[in-house]
Parts: structure tokens; C-alpha cells; sequence
């Protein structure tokens, strides 16, 4: 590798490629004082090597502090280059950090966890200095280096031949690869969630009207994931029209109406209609609703107010088993796993129901004699250790004529909020659905 | 003269047109001026604005000619004359108009023709307000049939001076007010004989006006008596302002002592003086910033800094203790501060702050005790603090997060784009609809709503990549709504034409009246500032 890295720094080898460190502009003074907790104390002064090139890093001193110059804003490469080494360091979360090269194509975007790692250091600092490497589509040249949540510390810029070099190549292949296994390790479950939810294919998953209770943890999703482009916002008049809304073409459903459901579109009662026969027919509906007790009003297009008494889920053998509005005082609650439940695995021991927030709680269970089976999944105890209900459950309706049995995913508003587990019960959920949509696949 | 002469300096400039006459158009500013420097030398508050006023009274767009007028009415300086006078041909009578009016104000002999030649102005209005001003400059009941003040400007002059020993109050009264406009140097010392050994004694607001004579004429030797009149009279700490010097620092340091910030005029003409003696009076000056746990005052964050704040950040900067203050908020924040370590005066600030850096803190007793976060955010100024800052989006409280983003924002750390942007993403502990439909617990911080302010604070860091950030949130109806108003909010302060298109979709679409009437406005500022040649 050594020599490798000593043949590439030769500018003007001839032949053979040649990568030359460019100049830029540096304003941003990174700390590296080793008193300072959140400084990069312990990173090399002098050259950094990864992935077969090398980069000189030269430390310098502001009002007798040691820092690092850089820059936090675009960097041009002025001649263009072929092919660019960003070396970087993020600002923050590593996952948020990454950079973004200007082509005569666009942007092409490198995200962090597909650089290669040049240095890092230990907990709590944690810092990284990662290498993005891009190459410029044939006849094209990268003219400029964005770094997006990151400083960007070096850069060095190659000509066609390095460019096209393969042992450049692999190596950095090699490199990237390593790095992202450790990254993969390293980084939050929200990381993962997003990856899964990539996988999902498009169009498949039904939003149901209403919505607007969406529960933050998939909000954010909505906002930061590609799951916007993963569904499909049903209106109204696709809702009631039954060659269009099945099990077939949606497999699966979310229902984010916090507590309202759509019961009349056209007609009185279509809508609730519509929903009833998906089911029947073997649809799926995830309920994911930040409302504690889902599809309790009834909604009619064109009339605002929402109507009480006339609950959807009782019409498919879904009650309620048990409520309070917030957890009676003495011994906490406790929001507990059920033993053998492989749905919801993220959610491992018993912890205390959350003290803030919206304490409501509606519990559901299967109406009696309605053949409706119910996989519990999280129940709520008190702290005596008496059962409320459960908050998540999985609700099969009986086989219809085809053999195919509708599923009610119900996730209580009590997990669904609670950042302590929301994002790994919102993983499972994903997980769950994408199962589902593979087997209709 | 109001005892407040510097309106701008003593309070905020109103924006909206439907909340004050001409206030719109103040909101220009908040477009065009950048964030006062941070360095120890740091122009003073008065004189940015002035200038600020100056250059839009140069602009191409009357919108902005008048904003700059009705800016310099407020300053209440008579150095705003000329920039004045020369707009009194404007093609716009709007600006012609106020242009009378902001004369009466600060108007001295050279506006006397100005303002005769508009009274024979083509639009009625503009001729009404110069003869009201007219009056006012020459206290004389009918100004448009001329007298000795439009004939022998120094023959009056020496007739007000008279009319200052006479018993009667009314006609002292006007003598002053004369004097204002038309005493010259030789005015001081009879003046100062008025104020001294006047018979009888000239009551509280004859002090007043003979000081704010003495700003427009006094030097010197008016500074014995202002040096002590400048402990109970705000006009003396203009004149003061106005004439310098050591004693009238040490003067002006004394009535802030005394008096605090709640009146500006000792604060603004020590800033004015450039004072760095400021130190001792430093736990007040951040004990003054005001924060948005107060009764909830949005307003600290969707406007620029009050000139309140700007004043105490000039102040506290060039005491030298700017940085002490923001190590010890930091480390508040951070949460290993320890009391001994902290400057003695300091110390009640920083631990009155603990209560509200606790997670899920709400104040509901009308009082804040986080003024120094927001301090702290106005007053950092190293720029290897950004990593430092960036975990503090995360920190329990939300309004320490709030200050941390509005500090990255102050320090231009563009780096910290993708981390605001997560926060903002990580949604409410509640769905949009749940106060929407009922007001159900209201008493619980579940219901706060603050990420609109980390848009905001992605206004202050700007560049492209907020700018895009903040577009795709204002104009997405999924959003909380706060998170869309303070994302138009956050693009106003960015200011860039290109998110024109974005502005309008909001204006047109979005289904709160407060955030279409935002990006209507926030859309028509950068359309004015574009025109009037007043972009960076």
C-alpha cells in the first residue's frame, strides 16, 4: 500500500495516473484542543492515508489554540478533475454528514457511509475523518466539492488515468466496503429503519383517508425516508371504488386518522363499506395513529362535524377491552411484551408507561363469538400487576369464501409515542408489512 | 422632544402594514442589514441604523425611500436633515408626505424653505403636514404668512432666547421648542443660565427640551450640567451621546446604574460612545435579552434582535466578558457547570437558568429565568463552538435546543444544516390534530411548539442548502404548521429570489391565514429588496 500511495503523490508521472492536492479556501477553525470535549484532539498532524491515497493534514493555531483549517462550504476545483478525494470530517452525526460533487451532469452525492474511514477516534469524541472518492462520467470533469454536515480538510484531484486506474479503484472499494460494515454496526436504528424502508416497493402500501394523525416517529419518516414514495394517498373516490382499492393492487393499508374514520364518500355508509369488504377480502390494515382510540368517529365527506357512536372497528369483531385516561396513582404501570410474540421483537423487557404526554389508552380486544383470532403482542399492566389491555395486537378476521383472512395490525398511540421505543416498534411494523407484501409478490 | 428621542434604538421597528402605518416596509430591513459584528469594535447601534435609514433613502424604490424616511423619523436626529430635504422633490407624495412630517421632528433652519416650498405642493396631504411641521419647527400659530423667523432667522433666535426668561411657562415652553430648530452655537450659554438659575426653576419637561437643545447646540461646557442632569433626564444622555467625552461616559455609566436598560438612552449613547467600561453591569445587560419562554414571545426569534438586545450585545462585547458569558451558558447547558467556578456576579443568573434546562420544563408563571441562553446565542462569536453546539439540538429542554440552533445560526455554521433539519424531522411527541380539534391538554408541554424556531434559525445560517431545506418544509402540507410558518420566516431572512416560486405556492395554498400572509410578505420583501438594489 505504502508504495502505492508514494506512486500516486508523484504529480506528473509519466505514464500512470497522477492525483495533486488542491488548494481551497479554509475559514472554518476545527478545534483539536485535547481539554475540549468535543474537539478532534489525536488527529494526525501530517499525512493521513486511506484507501491508497494519502492527503496532508497541517495543523495551525488560532489565538494560541491548535485547530485544523477548513472548509464548510463549496470548494471549487478549478481546473476540473476527473476524479476527486474529499477528505472530510463530520460536523456531527455521522450519518447526516456527506458530500456532494459538481458535475456538468448534477450533483453526485456520496453519503457517509459510503466513503472510506482515514481515521477515528475513540468514545466519547468519536470523531471520523472520512475519504469520498468520485469520478467524472467520461469526457466530463468535477468542477466543484460540496460538503453537506461535514468539514472538508483535503482534497486531491487526479486526471483521466488515475481516474480509470483500477488499483485506485479497488482500493477504495475495499476501503468503502470495511467502512460501511462499521458504520451498518455503529449507526442508530433509525439508520436501519430508513434502509428497510428503502427495500418496500412503491405503491404498494394504501394511506387511507382521513389522515392528519400521523404519529411523529412516521412523520419523520415521512419527511427523512423515501416512505412518502411508498405509498399511495388514496382519495376518497378511489377509497369507494372497488375496482380499484383491493387487497390485490394494496396488500396492505395504514391508517393514520388519528381517531376519525371516512364512512360516507358518495352514498351513506360506502366508505365504511369499502373498508369492511378490503378486509373481507384479505387486506391488511396497519393502525399506526398518533389518537389513542382509532376509528372512533365516524366522518362524512361534506359534513365537518364527527359523528360518536358508530365505531368502524366493532363492525369487523374489534372492541374495546379497556381505557383509562391516565394511569391511576401508586405502583407505575408497566408496558409489557407478551412472552412468545415475534412480531413486535424490539420492544424485549417490561419498562414503565410513559408520565408525559397524552396518558390516554384504549385497549382492543376481539368481540366474542365474531371469529376473530388476536395474537397479542404488548399488553398494559397496573402496577399491581392486574392487565389493562393490550396495545398491541395482531387481529386475523375469519377466512372468507377464498380462504384469504383480513388482519387488523393494531399499535396503541402509547408506543407509537413514546420515544423510547418508537422507532424499534415502527422497524418491526416495516418489517411485518414487507413481509406481507412479499408474499402477495 | 420626547423624552425618547432614538424610537428606533428604544424599540422595535413594527412589520406588518396591518399592525402599523408604514411598518411593512420596516420589515425590509430585516432582509438588507446584516447581524451586527461581533467584534470589540463593533459599530454602534445608533450609527447602523442611521446609516441603514441613509441608504434606503438613496434607493430607486419609493416603498423603500419612505421606509428609509419614516426610519430616520423615528431616530429623531438632527443629522437626518439633509438626507431628508433632498427627498422633498421625490415623485412619490407618500414619501413626500412623510417627508414633512419626519421634519417636524428633526428639522433645523435649512428645513424652513424645504417645507415653505411644500406648501405649495401638488397633493393636499403633503401640504397639510408642512404647514403642521411648520408650526411645530417655528411655534407660531400661522406659518404660511411668514414672519421674522422666515425673514431674520437670527433675529428670532435671539427673540426665543428672550422669550426663555419669561415667567410664563407656555411661552418658555415655546421658546425651547423654537430653539430646536433655530438655535445656533451661541444658544448654549443662555441655555445653561436657563437651566441654572432660570426664575423660577424650570420644571421637569422645560429640562428636558433645554437639554435636547443642548444636543443640538451645546458642547463643552454644557457638560458640567448634563453630566448631572444625565442620571434623571434620557434627553441629557442624547446630548451626552452627542457631545462625548470621558465625563460623559463616566455620567452615562452612572444613569445606567441607576436606571437600567428599560429606557434605552443610557445604554444607546454609551454604545454610542463605544464604552468598554461596561463590565460591572454585565449580569444586567443579560438579564436583558428578553426570550421566548417569556409569555411566549415568538418575536425574539422571527424578527432580527431587538435593539435592546444589539445594544447589550455591543455593550457586553466590548466589556470583554462576552466570552465568560458564553462558556458559562454552555456549560449550563451542557450540564457540568459548577458554582464556584462561576464569575461571582454572574453566578444567580446561571443558576436561577438550571430550572429551565430541565427536560420538559413549560414556565407558566410569567417569568423566564433563560435570558442568558438567549444571550449567549447573540453573543458567540468563535466559530469552533459550532461543534460544540450541534449536540445541544439535542438537549432535554427544547429551549435550550431553540438557542443552540439560533447560536449555530449567529456563527454561520453552515455544517450544522443536516442536524437542525433532523430535529425538526424527529416530528412533536403529538399529532398536528390533537390541538387542533379540541385544545385537549393544554396544560401539558405536549402541546409547545417550537420547531418552527429551528426553521428560523436555518434562515440565519442560509446558503443553499437551508434554503432548500426550508423550501420543501414551507411547502409541504404534511408539515406541522409551525414548522411551515417558520420555514417562511427562515426563507425571508435567506432572502433569495429563487425561493420566489416556493413563497407564492404557500401564499396561495397553505390553509393558515398567518403563514400565507407570512410568505405574501416574506415574497414582497425580497421582490422590493431586489428592485431597490439593496441585496448583499
Amino acid at each position: 500500500m505504502g508504495s502505492l500511495v508514494a506512486a500516486v503523490l508523484v504529480a506528473g508521472l509519466q505514464p500512470g495516473p497522477a492525483l495533486v492536492a488542491r488548494e481551497f479556501a479554509r475559514d472554518v477553525p476545527i478545534p483539536l484542543a485535547a481539554d475540549e470535549p468535543w474537539s478532534w484532539a489525536g488527529v494526525p498532524d501530517g499525512q493521513v492515508s486511506a484507501c491508497g491515497v494519502s492527503f496532508d493534514l497541517s495543523q495551525s493555531t488560532v489565538v494560541d489554540r491548535p485547530v485544523l483549517l477548513a472548509a464548510a462550504t463549496e470548494a471549487a476545483i478549478d481546473p476540473g478533475a476527473s476524479v476527486v478525494y474529499a477528505l472530510v470530517t463530520p460536523a456531527g452525526e455521522c450519518r447526516l454528514a456527506g458530500v456532494a460533487f459538481s458535475t456538468a451532469d448534477g450533483p453526485t452525492q456520496v453519503k457517509a457511509e459510503d466513503c472510506a474511514l482515514a481515521w477515528a477516534s475513540d468514545p466519547p469524541r468519536a470523531r471520523r475523518l472520512l475519504v469520498a472518492r468520485c469520478v467524472a462520467p467520461a469526457g466530463g470533469a468535477i468542477s466543484g466539492v460540496h460538503p453537506t454536515g461535514c468539514y472538508l480538510l483535503a482534497l486531491l484531484a487526479g486526471d483521466r488515468a488515475a481516474a480509470d486506474d483500477a488499483t485506485l479503484e479497488a482500493a477504495y472499494a475495499e476501503a468503502r466496503d470495511a467502512w460501511h460494515a462499521r458504520f451498518a454496526e455503529e449507526a442508530p436504528a433509525a439508520w436501519h429503519l430508513s434502509k428497510m424502508i428503502a427495500d418496500l416497493p412503491d405503491g404498494r402500501i394504501a394511506l387511507l383517508p382521513p389522515r392528519g394523525g400521523e404519529p411523529p416517529v412516521l412523520a419523520g419518516l415521512l419527511a427523512t425516508t423515501s416512505l412518502r414514495a411508498k405509498l399511495s394517498r388514496l382519495a376518497p373516490d378511489a377509497f369507494v371504488d372497488p375496482s380499484y382499492f383491493g387487497p390485490v393492487r394494496f396488500p396492505v393499508s395504514l391508517y393514520v386518522g388519528q381517531e376519525n374514520y371516512l364512512r360516507s364518500v358518495g352514498a351513506p355508509g360506502d366508505a365504511a363499506e369499502a373498508l369492511r369488504r378490503y378486509l373481507a377480502d384479505g387486506g391488511r390494515v396497519v393502525i399506526i395513529a398518533a389518537g389513542p382510540f382509532p376509528m372512533y368517529y365516524a366522518i362524512d365527506s361534506g359534513n365537518p362535524v364527527q359523528v360518536a357512536g358508530d365505531q368502524f372497528l366493532p363492525r369487523v369483531g374489534i372492541t374495546l377491552t379497556g381505557a383509562w385516561e391516565k394511569p391511576p396513582e401508586g405502583t407505575p404501570a408497566m408496558v409489557c411484551p407478551v412472552e412468545g410474540q415475534s412480531l413486535l421483537t424490539s420492544v424485549t423487557a417490561p419498562y414503565p408507561y410513559p408520565t408525559a404526554g397524552d396518558l390516554r389508552i384504549r385497549c382492543l380486544g376481539a368481540v366474542p363469538g365474531s371469529g376473530v383470532s388476536v395474537t397479542p403482542l404488548v399488553e398494559v399492566r397496573r402496577g399491581d400487576g392486574s392487565p389493562v389491555g393490550l396495545c398491541a395486537a395482531l387481529f386475523e378476521l375469519p377466512p372468507n369464501d377464498q380462504g384469504r383472512r383480513g388482519g387488523v395490525l393494531f399499535v396503541s398511540s402509547i408506543l407509537l409515542c413514546d420515544g423510547r421505543v418508537a422507532v424499534g416498534v415502527v422497524s418491526d411494523v416495516v418489517r411485518w408489512i414487507a413481509e406481507r407484501l412479499s408474499e402477495g409478490a | 422632544m420626547s423624552p425618547c428621542r432614538g424610537d428606533v434604538v428604544t424599540g422595535r421597528i413594527p412589520r406588518s402594514p396591518h399592525r402599523h402605518r408604514g411598518g411593512g416596509l420596516a420589515a425590509v430591513l430585516c432582509l438588507t442589514v446584516a447581524l451586527p459584528t461581533l467584534a470589540a469594535d463593533a459599530v454602534d447601534v445608533f450609527t447602523q441604523d442611521f446609516e441603514r435609514f441613509a441608504r434606503l433613502t438613496a434607493s430607486s424604490e419609493a416603498e423603500l425611500r419612505l421606509e428609509g424616511v419614516i426610519g430616520f423619523e423615528w431616530l429623531r436626529h438632527f443629522s437626518a436633515e439633509s438626507y431628508l430635504t433632498k427627498l422633498a422633490n421625490d415623485p412619490a407624495p407618500e414619501v413626500r408626505r412623510e417627508v414633512a412630517y419626519a421634519l417636524s421632528r428633526v428639522g433645523r433652519r435649512a428645513s424652513i424653505p424645504v417645507l415653505f416650498g411644500l406648501l405649495a405642493d401638488g397633493d393636499p396631504n403633503v401640504r397639510q403636514q408642512a404647514a403642521l411641521s411648520l408650526k411645530i419647527l417655528t411655534q407660531t400659530d400661522d406659518p404660511a404668512l411668514g414672519g421674522q423667523w422666515a425673514t431674520d432667522p437670527d433675529a428670532y433666535e435671539q427673540a426665543l432666547i428672550e422669550g426663555l426668561a419669561s415667567p410664563d411657562t407656555a411661552q418658555r415652553i415655546r421658546s425651547l421648542k423654537g430653539l430646536l430648530c433655530f438655535g445656533a452655537e451661541h444658544a448654549e450659554q443662555p441655555v445653561l443660565v436657563f437651566v441654572t438659575s432660570g426664575n423660577p426653576a424650570p420644571d421637569g419637561y422645560q429640562l428636558q427640551l433645554a437639554a435636547s437643545v443642548l444636543e443640538r447646540v451645546g458642547g463643552p461646557a454644557s457638560l458640567p450640567w448634563l453630566c448631572g442632569a444625565a442620571e434623571w433626564l434620557t434627553s441629557a444622555a442624547w446630548a451626552l451621546g452627542q457631545i462625548g467625552g470621558p465625563a460623559a461616559e463616566e455620567a452615562l455609566l452612572k444613569g445606567l446604574t441607576r436606571n437600567g436598560v428599560w429606557d434605552q438612552s443610557w445604554a444607546a449613547n454609551l454604545d454610542r460612545l463605544r464604552s468598554t467600561r461596561c463590565g460591572p453591569l454585565v449580569p444586567m445587560l443579560v438579564g436583558s435579552y428578553g426570550c421566548i419562554t417569556y409569555r411566549g414571545q415568538p418575536e425574539d426569534l422571527t424578527y432580527d434582535p431587538t435593539p435592546l438586545q444589539r445594544l447589550c450585545t455591543n455593550l457586553v462585547i466590548r466589556s470583554g466578558r462576552a466570552p465568560e458569558v458564553v462558556e458559562f451558558v454552555l456549560r449550563e447547558m451542557e450540564g457540568h457547570c459548577v458554582d464556584d467556578e462561576i464569575t461571582e456576579d454572574l453566578r444567580p443568573a446561571m443558576v436561577a437558568l438550571r430550572q429551565e434546562l430541565m427536560p420538559g420544563f413549560v414556565r407558566n408563571d410569567g417569568l423566564t429565568t433563560s435570558q442568558p441562553m438567549c444571550a449567549m446565542s447573540q453573543l458567540v462569536s468563535d466559530r469552533t463552538l459550532a461543534p460544540r453546539l450541534i449536540p445541544l439540538l439535542q438537549h432535554p429542554a427544547f429551549v435550550a435546543r431553540v438557542y443552540a440552533a439560533v447560536a449555530l445560526g449567529r456563527l454561520g455554521a453552515v455544517e450544522a444544516v443536516p442536524a437542525i433539519t433532523e430535529v425538526i424531522h424527529q416530528g412533536y411527541p403529538f399529532a398536528d390534530a390533537v390541538t387542533a380539534v379540541s385544545g385537549k391538554h393544554f396544560q401539558d408541554s405536549q402541546t409547545v411548539r417550537w420547531k418552527g424556531f429551528l426553521c428560523m434559525a436555518l434562515g440565519r445560517i442560509g446558503g443553499e442548502d437551508a434554503r432548500l431545506v426550508l423550501e420543501r418544509m414551507a411547502t409541504d402540507p404534511d408539515e406541522y404548521r409551525d414548522i411551515r410558518y417558520g420555514a417562511v420566516v427562515g426563507l425571508g431572512f435567506i432572502g433569495s429570489p429563487e425561493s420566489l416560486p416556493a413563497l407564492r405556492k404557500v401564499a396561495a395554498d397553505d390553509i393558515i391565514w398567518c403563514t400565507q400572509v407570512e410568505a405574501r410578505d416574506v415574497a414582497h420583501r425580497i421582490e422590493l429588496a431586489e428592485k431597490g438594489g439593496l441585496r448583499p
